[in-house]
C-alpha cells in the first residue's frame, strides 16, 4: 500500500494507504482507509477516516467520522458533525465533539469538550497546566471566538460532557449533566447534574452532584477525601453495613475519631460570638462552654478590673476601671476615675467626675 | 508484759505498749507499740508500730510499721519502713520503703472494684518506694521519686512523665506521657489521656479478669472481674513484643505478635511476627517488618 505525505499545503484524496501523514497544512477529501495517520500540521478532514492508528500533534478539523483502533491526540482535534470511534482514546491535548466520542478506554489528561461520551473505562483528567506548559493553550483574549470556533464551549477549568456513559469512571474537574456508569470515581470540583450509578460512588468533598439515582435503589455515596480519618469514616460505616457492627458500636467509633479531629469540641476559633470583629475590647466569662450573658445571676459575681483609659464600657457584673471617656453600664457596682459620658448601673457608684446623667440601683458617691 | 492506754487529750508517752487508743493529740517517742487507733493529730519518733489505723495528721520520724491506715494528712521524716501504708489524703515523705502502698481506704472504694469520683485529688510528694503501689482515689505522683515494682490503679492516676515499672495495671483515670512497663494492661476508660504504651505484653481491653500474674501480686484490696462501658480509647503509639488491644483508636501499633480486637481504629499495624484482625476493626495500613 502507498504512503501519503503532506509537508507543505497539499491534499489527500480517498482510497487505501499505509501511512498518511500532514506536517504543513493538510486536507482529505475523501474516505481513507490507512494504518497509520499522522497530523502534525494543520489538518482538514473532509472524508471519513478508518485507521488503526491516528496521531494529532497539531490541529485537526474533521467533518467526518473517524473509526480507529487508537487515537492519540496531543494538539487539538474538532470534530464537527462527526464523531469518533475507537478502541482507546488518549487526549492530552484539547478534543471537542459535538457528536459522539466511543471508545473501550478514554484517558483524558487535558481539554474536553464533548457532547457524548461513551465507553468502558474512561479517566477524566483537566489538566490545563499541562496544556499551557506545551504552548497549546487556549488564549484568554480569543475566548468568546472559542464556542464560535470550536461549535462548543470549552472550558480550560473543566472537562464539559453533556451525557457520559460508560462502565468505569474515574473523572477530576468534569462537568456534566447525565452521567451514566457502573463505577464512579469523582474528585477535584466535579459538577454533575445527574449520576445515574448501580455501583460504588466516590465523590469528593469539592465535587457537587445534584441527583444520585440508581437502579435498585441501593446507592452507596461514600466520600472519598484526603485525610485519612475520613478514610476511617467510610471503613466503619462499611463495617456497620456489612453488619460487622451495631449502630452503638459505630457510634462509639465514629466519636472517637470527631474527638480527636477537633469536632465536638467548640475552638474558641470555631466558636460563633454574638458580636462583631469591631476591634473593642471584650472580656467575658465562660462556665463550661457556655458564654455567660448579661442577666445571668453568675455574671453579676464577676468583677472586672481595666487599668487604662476606655472609651465606653458595658459590663454585666462590677466594675473597676480608670478613667472612662463615653459611657458606663454595669450591673453591679462601678469603680472608676473620671466618665464623661452617662452611667447607667445597678449597683453602687464610686467615682470621680460624670459628665452624662446617672441612673444607678444604689448610691452615687462622687469622690 | 505491754499496757494498752486510753488517751484523751494530749499525751506524751514512751516505751512498749500493746493498744493505744488516743483521741486528741498524741506525742509518741521511742515506743513499740502493737496497735495504735488515733483520731487527732499525732507524732510518732523513732518507733515501731505494727498496726495503725487512725484519722487525723500523722507525723513520723523514722517509724517501722506493720500495716498503717491513715484518713488525713502524713508527713514522714527521714527514712520509714514498713509492711502496709495506706493512706486517704495528702502525704510527703523523705523516704517511705514499703512493700504495698495505698492511697485510699477500702470503704472508697466502688462496686465490681471500680473506682468511685469524689471531688479533688491527693498529692504526694517525697521519694517512694514500694513493691506494689495501688491507687484507688485521684492522685497526683508529679512531685514524687517513686519506685514501684508493680502499680494497680482503680482511681485517677496524674503523673507528669512517663510512668515506669515493672507490671502495671490501670482500671480507671490514667493522665501521663506515656507507661512503660514490662507488662501492661489498661482497661479502658474515658478519662485517659496518654501519648505512648511500650513494653513486653501490652494488653488494652474492655474487661478485666485477673490472670495469673495479676494474683500473684502482692495487694491490700480485692479486685473484682469487671467490664468498663466506657468508649474508645486513644492512645497514638503503642509498641510491645505482645500486644492485644480492643476498643482502642492509635495511629500507630507496632509488635511482634500483634492482636487488633474489636472495635479498634488502627492507621497503621507493623508486626514482625504475626497480626490478627478483628472482623469489627478498621486499619489503614498494616505492614510486617
Amino acid at each position: 500500500m502507498k504512503n501519503e505525505k503532506v509537508e507543505g499545503i497539499g491534499s489527500v484524496y480517498g482510497g487505501e494507504y499505509d501511512t498518511i501523514s500532514f506536517e504543513g497544512i493538510g486536507k482529505l477529501k475523501g474516505d481513507v482507509t490507512a494504518k497509520k495517520v499522522m497530523v502534525d500540521g494543520i489538518f482538514k478532514g473532509k472524508g471519513k477516516i478508518t485507521a488503526d492508528e491516528m496521531g494529532i500533534d497539531g490541529i485537526a478539523r474533521i467533518f467526518r467520522d473517524i473509526k480507529a483502533k487508537s487515537v492519540k491526540i496531543e494538539g487539538i482535534l474538532k470534530l464537527r458533525r462527526a464523531s469518533l470511534n475507537a478502541d482507546r482514546v488518549i487526549c492530552e491535548g484539547i478534543m471537542v465533539a459535538n457528536r459522539a466520542v466511543c471508545a473501550d478506554e478514554i484517558y483524558v489528561d487535558g481539554i474536553c469538550s464533548v457532547s457524548r461520551m461513551y465507553g468502558d473505562n474512561v479517566i477524566l483528567k483537566n489538566n490545563h497546566d499541562r496544556i499551557k506548559a506545551s504552548g497549546n493553550f487556549l488564549p484568554i483574549r480569543l475566548k468568546p471566538f472559542i464556542k464560535l470556533y470550536f461549535g462548543r464551549n470549552v472550558s480550560l477549568d473543566y472537562s464539559l460532557v453533556d451525557v457520559l456513559e460508560c462502565t468505569n469512571l474515574e473523572a477530576e474537574g468534569i462537568k456534566a449533566k447525565v452521567i451514566r456508569a457502573n463505577n464512579v470515581k469523582l474528585k477535584n470540583r466535579c459538577i454533575v447534574d445527574k449520576l445515574f450509578c448501580d455501583g460504588e460512588i466516590f465523590i469528593d468533598d469539592t465535587c457537587h452532584v445534584g441527583k444520585i439515582i440508581s437502579k435498585d435503589q441501593v446507592i452507596t455515596v461514600k466520600k472519598e477525601m484526603g485525610d485519612m480519618a475520613n478514610m476511617t469514616l467510610v471503613k466503619i460505616l462499611d463495617l456497620y453495613k456489612d453488619g460487622k457492627i451495631n449502630a452503638d458500636e459505630a457510634e462509639k467509633m465514629i466519636n472517637s475519631i470527631k474527638l480527636d479531629s477537633g469536632e465536638g469540641y467548640t475552638s474558641s476559633r470555631g466558636t460563633s460570638l454574638p458580636w462583631e470583629d469591631d476591634g473593642k475590647l471584650r472580656i467575658v466569662a465562660y462556665i463550661g462552654r457556655r458564654l455567660l450573658k448579661k442577666g445571668d445571676p453568675e455574671a453579676r459575681s464577676i468583677e472586672v478590673k481595666y487599668d487604662s483609659e476606655a472609651l465606653n464600657v458595658e459590663c454585666y457584673g462590677n466594675l473597676t476601671c480608670g478613667n472612662v471617656k463615653g459611657h458606663v453600664s454595669a450591673g453591679g457596682n462601678v469603680t472608676c476615675g473620671d466618665i464623661g459620658g452617662s452611667v447607667s448601673t445597678g449597683g453602687n457608684i464610686y467615682c470621680k467626675n460624670i459628665g452624662g446623667s446617672i441612673a444607678a440601683g444604689g448610691g452615687v458617691h462622687i469622690m | 508484759m505491754r499496757r494498752n492506754l486510753l488517751v484523751l487529750g494530749e499525751r506524751y508517752i514512751e516505751g512498749d505498749y500493746g493498744c493505744i487508743m488516743a483521741a486528741g493529740e498524741l506525742h509518741v517517742d521511742n515506743s513499740d507499740i502493737r496497735s495504735l487507733y488515733l483520731a487527732g493529730e499525732t507524732s510518732i519518733h523513732r518507733s515501731a508500730v505494727h498496726k495503725l489505723f487512725g484519722a487525723g495528721e500523722v507525723n513520723a520520724n523514722t517509724l517501722s510499721f506493720g500495716n498503717v491506715k491513715v484518713v488525713g494528712e502524713v508527713n514522714l521524716q527521714g527514712f520509714c519502713k514498713g509492711d502496709t501504708l495506706t493512706i486517704t489524703g495528702d502525704l510527703s515523705a523523705e523516704f517511705l520503703e514499703c512493700r504495698i502502698l495505698g492511697s485510699s481506704l477500702p470503704g472508697l472504694k466502688g462496686k465490681k472494684g471500680r473506682f468511685v469520683w469524689g471531688n479533688g485529688h491527693f498529692t504526694w510528694q517525697g521519694k517512694l518506694k514500694a513493691v506494689t503501689f495501688e491507687n484507688l482515689y485521684a492522685l497526683d505522683l508529679s512531685g514524687c521519686d517513686y519506685e514501684f515494682n508493680n502499680i494497680i490503679s482503680s482511681g485517677f492516676l496524674s503523673y507528669n512523665g512517663e510512668i515506669a515499672c515493672n507490671n502495671f495495671y490501670s482500671f480507671g483515670g490514667l493522665f501521663c506521657e506515656g507507661i512503660n512497663a514490662e507488662n501492661i494492661t489498661v482497661i479502658i476508660n474515658d478519662y485517659i489521656s496518654l501519648q505512648s504504651v511500650a513494653g513486653s505484653n501490652i494488653r488494652i481491653s474492655k474487661a478485666f479478669q485477673a490472670d495469673r500474674l495479676f494474683k500473684s501480686i502482692p495487694k491490700s484490696f480485692k479486685y473484682k472481674n469487671f467490664t468498663s462501658d466506657c468508649g474508645i480509647v486513644y492512645i497514638p503509639s503503642i509498641e510491645g513484643d505482645a500486644i492485644n488491644i480492643e476498643y482502642t483508636r492509635s495511629d500507630v501499633v507496632s509488635g511482634v505478635d500483634v492482636v487488633i480486637g474489636d472495635l479498634c481504629i488502627i492507621d497503621r499495624v507493623e508486626y514482625s511476627g504475626s497480626v490478627v484482625i478483628s472482623g469489627k476493626a478498621v486499619v489503614n495500613e498494616v505492614v510486617r517488618l
